[in-house]
């Protein structure tokens, strides 16, 4: 079965993609192109006997080299979680596991590449909150974000921090939200980018908390957390990793975490809910999944591996870190998880009118 | 800032310009602009492509005002550009499907062609020990995703019944016998 | 004396056997990755970044470093030799560095930029150690306001990129501009010019574009000249600089290094815009600023200085204030907070091995680099006596990986054929592209400050003018601007009247 498969190429085949190089450059000059044909005929003959035994279809998963896509571009917070991931499974799993950036619209290429792949266990996905909203924050999506994809399992969940300058005059976040409603529309909030986990994350702090902050978008955590420093923007609800150094230093002053309950990292910090704003929970998570329709038997193979890997302590080592809480489970946990989620935030797409195109 | 608007080069360069000024400009329209005070993402746009229409023209007309002698776009060398450019298309279209072995080969071959001096016992070897450079350096040692040897040329992949790559197939045959 | 002590400290450190190693490995991969069109330092680093958890923090981020650095030598070595710029700071350098090669000194450019790169090295190393914390309280002064008034001063500045018709020049930078437009919308999301295309929402790659218009058109230009023979360089003529060469470049290096010093402490582009800052300075001051855009050795010393000292003062905000100014030194904090250090003010009293180790080690790496490279300069030039039609095959298929290797994506790969034609039709059309690329990599982070400065102004224009800062930055773009102009204009005029 793998052999006759083609991990990651369909993709390119339907953008209906130039032929093999023989067909471009035949059309330029007639005489030397049969030299051009003999070669690749050789090169078939030479290449094609060493290739055809690997066999059979009944070989134990997995006997090649694995891949996960992470549809964001290298160094990053979901890059260094796979890179380590990997490299846990891969021990376990005795065969390779290598990452693959594809990065790009907003997560869209990677996601794409991955829904377009053959369904043997191959070819992975890093998926993360941007997953979950794509649906309601853009209008064409080359797949169905539902149908397409079969989860493996969840890798860990994270929470954000709402950040302020230390000179701030905001000590809380009760402080905050007392002058957001008396001076509405004139504090600006940072975020990663349209869309992101920072950005959707103080929208929904908008919503309920009743505040008119207004949305200043920035390209990636490090411009946004600059301008916070330079007092450009008041507030960030920045990811863990982006800001712990920061916060440790002095020159940031957290005021809560977004999760539901109160982070290892950070026990004294109250959460966003316990400083009133009730009811308020904003996760972001990672979690793999294969496309829809590998087998069962891969599907566990490979949720037993990552359940293995996330317990690792090399993992454990960025529970603090980038402020991950690892939370081993079934495929079946993974995917009722993503749902809430998903429905979660299309409520607040909707009632905050946000849009991308 | 010595030479400058000689034409009748320039005139077709400045039009290009304003061509191009006109596409963006096209493209763009229904993009939001917003106002002044609250830019939309047409604002900027609409700003850049009216100047490039505008020193496009300023450029053609310049040139046209000032006529010089004769057609001075020197020879095109229409082999070289067809297979060089031919060559790139085909790494992009090929690389992953036949991998990179083979695609090096093939392309470092046929680009060589592009040169009048290219020599079957010069263009062989050099393919052949580019593919192998390439392969070890940016497969074995720089760990690149790309497949050595790829997909498409395994045997069993032919047989699977995807109508992408049916179509593949049956192009890749259409060509040999158009070789033929 | 403080100073001294922690400097010896420092050295201490970086000359460790093991740190030696390290640093090395670092410098020569750095070297390795530059020369290679494609791949770059940010790819390098983060594929290497699991592996450097299990070592001693010191030693990690002394290699990491040595990538980044040893990259910037290596980035000048191709845009010299075959006119590939994989990065924007070397867009520069392939300006007058590749007219030397043709004329058979590649060796006196790729040693002039070799010492100028070290020299630089060696003052910025100096500056870290001495005024590191001062000079990181100006990256804080930088808000949108200021962005976009020094980018405007940048775009104008890079008129002075092409030596040919200056209405030409602009308009390649404003096609620059709109093909940076090109990709999501930062502020509203909204697809521009992306033709449904999902590979497009990010923008065209720069590496897939540089390496089009600059290596594929130039191949093609070529093969258009091929009978006249030109193509192979005959004689190459002393691989060293001579005295008259070094005469030359002292003043250059030394303005270099200073502006390079300076704006690399800028996070966001700000080490991008001192190669050319440099270049421009050079070419208007200069006695020999005819001869820029055909084989200057000027043009060659002053970017590549002060391109090496940005990137070293780049580490300033990263190790004082925890703020990263470019990629790489996202992924170096990166690192940093995985091995349990939490950059910022801290770093140095908390971690003073680390710091004074690091800014040790960086004078040490360059000093390799300079090692490394001069016995090297001999090597390349060799390359270049590889005929011609053996070469350019060559480029084709490192050109193809490395457009590949950027983003991981064949469709870079077709970006860059379209480019190569392009490029070809430009050069036809005597527009030259290298105002082009600095449009099309200013162009976005123009628009981007220019509408938050807006958002966060409420819509008032007058920030631009009311911050002190960004006025004399807008004042200088204007001075600049009647500088530039003012010439041609009287030019024309004289014409005009002795017709």
């Amino acid at each position: 079965m793998p052999h006759n498969q083609n991990p990651g190429q369909n993709h390119g085949q339907n953008l209906g993609v130039e032929p093999p190089a023989t067909g471009t450059a035949r059309a330029a000059h007639g005489s030397w192109f049969p030299w051009l044909r003999t070669l690749t005929a050789a090169t078939l003959l030479a290449v094609v006997p060493a290739i055809a035994p690997v066999l059979p279809a009944s070989a134990a998963y997995p006997d090649k080299v694995v891949t996960i896509v992470v549809p964001f571009a290298p160094g990053g917070g979901t890059d260094t979680v796979t890179r380590i991931l990997a490299e846990q499974m891969s021990k376990d799993l005795g065969q390779p596991v290598i990452v693959d950036n594809r990065p790009g619209a907003g997560t869209i290429i990677g996601t794409n590449i991955v829904a377009n792949s053959a369904p043997d266990g191959y070819m992975l996905l890093m998926a993360s909150f941007a997953h979950a909203v794509n649906p309601f924050l853009n209008a064409k999506l080359p797949f169905d974000t539902e149908k397409a994809f079969a989860p493996v399992g969840l890798v860990a969940k994270s929470y954000n921090i709402a950040v302020v300058n230390t000179s701030s005059q905001f000590k809380t976040l009760s402080d905050l939200i007392a002058y957001a409603k008396a001076h509405p529309g004139e504090l600006n909030f940072g975020s990663f980018g349209n869309g992101t986990s920072a950005h959707l994350s103080a929208e929904l702090f908008n919503h309920l908390a009743g505040t008119r902050i207004v949305h200043v978008p920035y390209k990636g955590a490090a411009p946004a957390v600059t301008d916070l420093l330079a007092g450009q923007v008041q507030v960030v609800f920045s990811s863990v990793a982006s800001v712990s150094g920061h916060i440790g230093s002095g020159s940031l002053r957290p005021l809560a975490v977004t999760s539901a309950q109160r982070s290892k990292a950070f026990p004294d910090l109250p959460t966003v809910a316990e400083s009133g704003v009730p009811g308020y929970v904003s996760d972001a998570w990672y979690g793999v999944y294969a496309p829809a329709g590998t087998p069962a038997a891969v599907i566990d193979r490979l949720n037993a591996s990552l359940n293995k890997a996330i317990q690792s302590d090399a993992f454990k080592k960025l529970e603090t870190v980038e402020g991950l809480v690892i939370t081993p489970g079934t495929p079946q946990d993974f995917a009722a998880y993503v749902h809430g989620e998903a429905a979660r935030w299309r409520d607040v797409v909707k009632s905050q009118n946000i849009k991308l195109n | 800032m010595a030479s400058s608007l000689e034409n009748p080069r320039d005139v077709l360069g400045g039009m290009l310009m304003a061509g191009i000024g006109g596409a963006f400009l096209w493209l763009g329209g229904d993009l939001d602009p917003g106002s002044a005070l609250r830019m939309g993402a047409g604002y900027f746009p609409r700003i850049l492509g009216t100047i490039m229409v505008a020193l496009g023209s300023v450029i053609a007309l310049l040139a046209m005002r000032q006529p010089s002698a004769g057609w001075v776009l020197g020879q095109t060398p229409w082999r070289g550009v067809i297979l060089v450019l031919g060559s790139l298309l085909s790494f992009g279209g090929a690389v992953r499907g036949v991998g990179l072995l083979p695609v090096v080969t093939v392309v470092v071959f046929a680009a060589a062609w592009a040169s009048r001096y290219a020599r079957l016992r010069s263009a062989l070897p050099l393919s052949a020990g580019l593919a192998a450079v390439c392969a070890f350096l940016f497969i074995h040692l720089l760990g690149l995703p790309l497949p050595l040897i790829g997909p498409w040329l395994t045997a069993g992949y032919w047989s699977a019944a995807d109508p992408a790559v049916s179509t593949l197939a049956v192009s890749a045959s259409a060509f040999s016998t158009i070789a033929r | 004396m403080e100073l001294f002590s922690n400097l010896g400290l420092g050295f201490a450190t970086a000359l460790s056997p093991f740190n030696l190693l390290y640093c090395f490995m670092g410098v020569f991969l750095g070297t390795a990755i530059g020369v290679l069109p494609g791949l770059g330092p940010v790819a390098t680093i983060a594929m290497l970044l699991p592996l450097t958890f299990g070592l001693d923090p010191v030693s990690s981020l002394i290699m990491l470093a040595g990538i980044y650095y040893g990259a910037q030598y290596g980035g000048s070595t191709t845009a010299v030799l075959i006119n590939l710029p994989g990065e924007s700071s070397s867009v520069v350098t392939a300006i007058d560095g590749y007219e030397m090669a043709k004329r058979g000194r590649a060796g006196a450019a790729l040693a002039s930029a070799a010492l100028g790169s070290f020299f630089a090295g060696t003052v910025a190393t100096v500056l870290i150690a001495v005024a590191a914390p001062p000079l990181a309280m100006l990256a804080l002064q930088f808000g949108p306001a200021e962005y976009f008034s020094l980018m405007v001063l940048g775009l104008v500045a890079s008129v002075a990129l092409a030596s040919g018709s200056l209405l030409k020049a602009f308009a390649m930078i404003f096609l620059g501009l709109l093909l940076g437009l090109i990709g999501t919308d930062v502020e509203s999301g909204a697809q521009r010019f992306t033709m449904d295309l999902p590979e497009l929402a990010d923008g065209l790659n720069f590496v897939a574009v540089s390496m089009g218009l600059f290596g594929i058109g130039e191949i093609l230009r070529n093969l258009g000249h091929e009978h006249s023979r030109s193509l192979q360089v005959k004689s190459v003529s002393g691989l060293m600089l001579t005295r008259d060469d070094l005469k030359r470049i002292v003043g250059p290096v030394l303005r270099g290094t200073g502006l390079g010093s300076l704006l690399g402490i800028l996070p966001g582009g700000g080490a991008m815009l001192s190669s050319f800052a440099a270049y421009t300075l050079e070419k208007r001051i200069s006695p020999n600023g005819a001869q820029f855009g055909k084989g200057a050795i000027e043009g060659v010393a002053a970017p590549e200085s002060a391109n090496n000292a940005g990137a070293q003062t780049s580490f300033i905000p990263m190790l004082t204030l925890g703020i990263p100014s470019n990629p790489v030194m996202a992924l170096m904090i990166g690192a940093m907070i995985i091995q349990g250090i939490t950059p910022g003010p801290n770093v140095v009293t908390k971690e003073p091995t680390l710091f004074w180790g690091m800014i040790a080690s960086m004078w040490v790496g360059n000093l390799m680099l300079v090692l490394l490279n001069l016995p090297l300069v001999g090597l390349w030039v060799r390359m270049l006596k590889i005929p011609y039609h053996l070469l350019f095959p060559a480029i084709i298929a490192f050109c193809c990986i490395g457009a590949f290797s950027a983003g991981n994506s064949t469709f870079d790969v077709f970006v860059m054929a379209l480019f190569g034609a392009f490029g070809y039709c430009l050069i036809k059309l005597d527009f030259e592209p290298a105002p082009l690329l600095l449009g099309f990599v200013l162009g976005p982070m123009l628009e981007e400050n220019l509408r938050r400065a807006m958002l966060l102004s409420r819509g008032s224009p007058s920030v631009f003018v009311t911050h002190p800062l960004s006025l004399a930055l807008l004042t200088c773009a204007v001075a600049l601007l009647i500088v530039v102009v003012l010439p041609g204009i009287r030019a024309k005029r004289e014409e005009a009247f002795s017709e």
